[in-house]
């Protein structure tokens, strides 16, 4: 079930006419449990004892870190606990990446053996709820969280529908004691979700879903098109991810808002930012502070020493690229990141940030920042390195031999989400500005959404992105 | 004003103003709203007396013959009953306000049997009881399910939102009027969607390729890439051609797709389904007659469609020739 169907708008109604009408707290987290579990199963209902499963071993896993005070048995059940969160991510999404490369490297030990494909069906939200799980136990194993004594709750807060299949990732300081109140949301709170909910619809089904069918055509055989037609469709991928992304997120925290429980903004106009390090704490941020908790720090950060701490955004980026995908592609997304942080870092130790804003040096580093990421971004979608090879040469040499296609779609999405980006002020929260002003002002605000999305909504919407990681 | 009354009003009035909008913007723009293409059975050559000959399909049939020529050959009246991206599903329904014919002639092709393009104007035409069994009976899976069941709400929706779903019509529609602004001389660019009977002059082999690249991903995306010739359409077909069966004789027009279309869309096992599905309903009525117009091979090259389905003034002529040669021989049958 996806958010911008017609299915989830009566499911969502359901869900929230009913939970109103329990009188009894426990009931009311039952249902809310339930609709969460079915939600999952209307994409697959097998896998919903995968995640039942996972989550009632971590809630275990922390009641028994609550009781048990030796080092070495609180560090064997949290390895329990990583290990089979993990184990779960790398069977169902690198056992074929891990038999194809393991078949290439005994190949250069001159031992031919043929690799082998598994039939695995990748569980949607795995990514996303096993992370979420694991900062749980690791939280508890630090003593920064008391362990969860219900466990209802726990499963809750695994499973709570609006953020089950692709985020945000949430804390479980933060969301585990909003379960432990009887959260209502009050008439603004109401509006600024809903808000919420039709700026994200706007940006999955007017943006990102009527230019993805142009970026697919151009992204399916690089080679037949010009090297301007090549800059559009790269540009265009970067508002499709962003608009698809950030969409479903705004989405799942609209819903959460009108059902009384809050969650964290995951997106903050990353195409603003003025270097790499910036972009990350604007683009996907559940995901980059949990990559910051618990493996930058926990291997050292920048705590012990320059190279180490280069060494540590490194390892920190190739693992947030293979957490994408299983696939080169996107460890050289990582790598690429990962690098650029470093660069940032070198280039910072020796030029200092100087206080004061200089135009041309902030609108340089903006382009030399948005050059790094949307070369990213062509590995990142690309299907292979060699597809992305040929798209960057080609683009960069401008080449003029190929298919010159201008999608006039492509040109308006980019050039309205880059002129948003350089216009309103970077850490605007638009669901919580505007639900603040006068009524004539919210009007014509929520107006402009609904008619975005009845005028340009595609009608045939492509799948959410996110959904495969 | 209480919160409770604010919220409401904000509400009320951020879904009537685009409403309003969009209502204004369906007529200003031309975009297909919310309804049937047609209301009516369209009728032509009725000054001629006789049992009329009954046409159904899509735009397709509608731009591929000229109906008054057709009349003056046979002498008769030509109704015609469509709709836009019709299939048989839509046909079934649409035929049975025509009681009075003793021929009807179904325009079918390699896109209008295709299950995975679902016509906009499903939910119009066909009821909802209907559509759940023929899913039901037939084989397809949860999405497809899902996209054919989500017309009905979207039919509703475009109650109050007619441009709901269209935003292909509108954004056609407003690069017509742009174009208009900067061109007054230049009228209504071709480039537009086709209505039900209005041929073109175009030709998709002087298209620039870009053109023909986007066309082609916009069919992709609508199908999903994916192309099955045995589902409710199906079914609908053969109910379809039973029912006629009982009033008179049956013929079906299979009409050529282009060859971009056909090459660049399909695989040969699609054009494989496609001919099972047609030796289907021929097995299911032998006594329904089959005129072949996509096997003519004036139509294996580019010039005679105005676009990747549609025939153009080139095409029309050629093919109006060959169906009232092939259909003169069928009404002499007995």
């Amino acid at each position: 079930m996806i958010f911008t169907s017609f299915e989830f708008v009566i499911f969502f109604l359901l869900v929230w006419a009913i939970r109103g009408r329990f009188s009894n707290f426990g009931a009311e987290k039952w249902f809310l449990l339930v609709a969460s579990y079915l939600f999952y199963m209307s994409w697959s209902p097998a896998y919903v004892l995968l995640i039942f499963g996972t989550s009632l071993m971590d809630f275990a896993v922390g009641r028994m870190l609550g009781q048990i005070e030796a080092p070495g048995k609180r560090k064997a059940l949290l390895s329990i606990s990583l290990a089979l969160n993990l184990g779960l991510l790398c069977y169902f999404k690198y056992t074929n990446f891990l038999a194809a490369n393991l078949s290439v490297i005994f190949g250069f030990f001159g031992l031919h053996v043929a690799p082998r494909y598994y039939s695995i069906i990748l569980p949607v939200g795995i990514s996303f709820f096993t992370f979420q799980s694991m900062s749980y136990t690791i939280d508890v194993y630090r003593r920064k969280l008391e362990p969860c004594r219900n466990v209802r709750d726990f499963l809750l807060f695994v499973a709570f529908f609006p953020q089950l299949e692709a985020g945000p990732i949430v804390r479980a300081s933060y969301f585990l004691p909003q379960l432990r109140q009887r959260m209502r949301a009050t008439l603004p709170e109401i509006e600024s979700g809903l808000a919420q909910c039709a700026l994200g619809a706007v940006k999955k089904m007017a943006i990102s879903d009527q230019i993805s069918p142009h970026v697919d055509l151009i992204f399916a055989d690089p080679g037949k098109f010009d090297g301007l037609t090549l800059w559009l469709g790269a540009l265009g991928y970067a508002i499709q991810i962003y608009c698809d992304f950030s969409g479903y997120t705004d989405m799942a925290i609209g819903c959460a808002r009108i059902l009384g429980y809050t969650f964290v903004e995951n997106f903050q106009m990353p195409y603003s930012s003025v270097n790499i390090t910036e972009f990350w704490h604007r683009w996907h941020i559940s995901l980059s502070t949990w990559l910051r908790d618990y493996l930058y720090i926990p291997l050292g950060g920048n705590r012990k020493g320059t190279a180490r701490t280069y060494v540590n955004l490194m390892a920190t980026m190739l693992l947030g690229g293979l957490w994408h995908g299983a696939g080169w592609n996107f460890i050289i997304w990582g790598a690429l990141h990962g690098v650029g942080l470093v660069l940032h870092k070198v280039w910072r130790a020796f030029v200092p940030a100087k206080p004061g804003r200089n135009l041309l040096t902030e609108s340089l580093s903006r382009v030399l920042t948005l050059g790094l990421v949307i070369g990213g971004w062509i590995f990142f979608r690309a299907r292979t390195f060699g597809e992305a090879s040929i798209y960057l040469e080609r683009m960069l040499s401008l080449a003029g031999s190929g298919t010159r296609l201008l999608s006039p779609q492509i040109v308006a999405a980019v050039a309205l989400v880059f002129l948003i980006h350089l216009l309103v002020p970077k850490d605007y929260n638009w669901a919580v500005d505007v639900p603040g002003r006068t009524v004539p002002a919210r009007i014509v605000a929520y107006s402009g959404l609904v008619g975005a999305l009845v005028l340009f909504a595609a009608t045939e919407g492509a799948p959410f992105i996110y959904f495969q990681f | 004003m209480t919160s409770r009354r604010q919220f409401w009003i904000i509400l009320f009035f951020s879904l009537a103003i685009p409403s309003l909008i969009s209502h204004a913007l369906v007529g200003w723009l031309g975009v297909h709203g919310g309804g049937k293409v047609t209301n009516s059975v369209s009728k032509t050559g009725t000054q001629f007396q006789g049992v009329p000959i009954l046409f159904a399909g899509s735009s397709m049939i509608g731009v591929a013959l000229d109906k008054e020529e057709v009349a003056q050959e046979f002498g008769r009246p030509i109704y015609g009953v469509a709709a836009a991206s019709g299939s048989p599903a839509e046909n079934e329904i649409l035929t049975a306000e025509v009681t009075n014919a003793n021929v009807l002639v179904i325009g079918v092709s390699e896109y209008e049997l295709d299950e995975e393009f679902i016509s906009d104007f499903r939910a119009d035409i066909v009821p909802i009881a209907q559509t759940i069994h023929d899913l039901a009976h037939s084989d397809e899976g949860w999405p497809y399910i899902k996209r054919c069941l989500s017309r009905y709400p979207l039919y509703y929706l475009r109650k109050i939102f007619p441009t709901a779903g269209c935003s292909e019509g509108v954004m056609v529609g407003l690069r017509a009027k742009f174009l208009q602004l900067l061109h007054p001389e230049s009228g209504r660019r071709n480039e537009n969607l086709p209505t039900l009977n209005t041929v073109s002059t175009d030709r998709i082999c002087d298209w620039p390729a870009a053109r023909l690249l986007r066309n082609l991903s916009a069919l992709h995306s609508e199908c999903q890439d994916s192309h099955n010739f045995n589902g409710p359409k199906h079914l609908a077909f053969k109910r379809l051609i039973q029912r006629a069966r009982q009033q008179g004789k049956v013929v079906v027009l299979v009409l050529p797709v282009s060859p971009a279309y056909e090459n660049r869309l399909l695989t040969e096992t699609d054009k494989q389904a496609f001919e099972k599905s047609l030796r289907d309903i021929a097995a299911f009525s032998p006594e329904t007659k089959w005129i072949r117009l996509d096997q003519l091979p004036e139509f294996h090259d580019g010039t005679h469609f105005s676009d990747l389905v549609h025939l153009n003034n080139l095409g029309r002529p050629v093919a109006t020739k060959a169906f009232c040669a092939r259909m003169k021989n069928i009404l002499e049958e007995q």
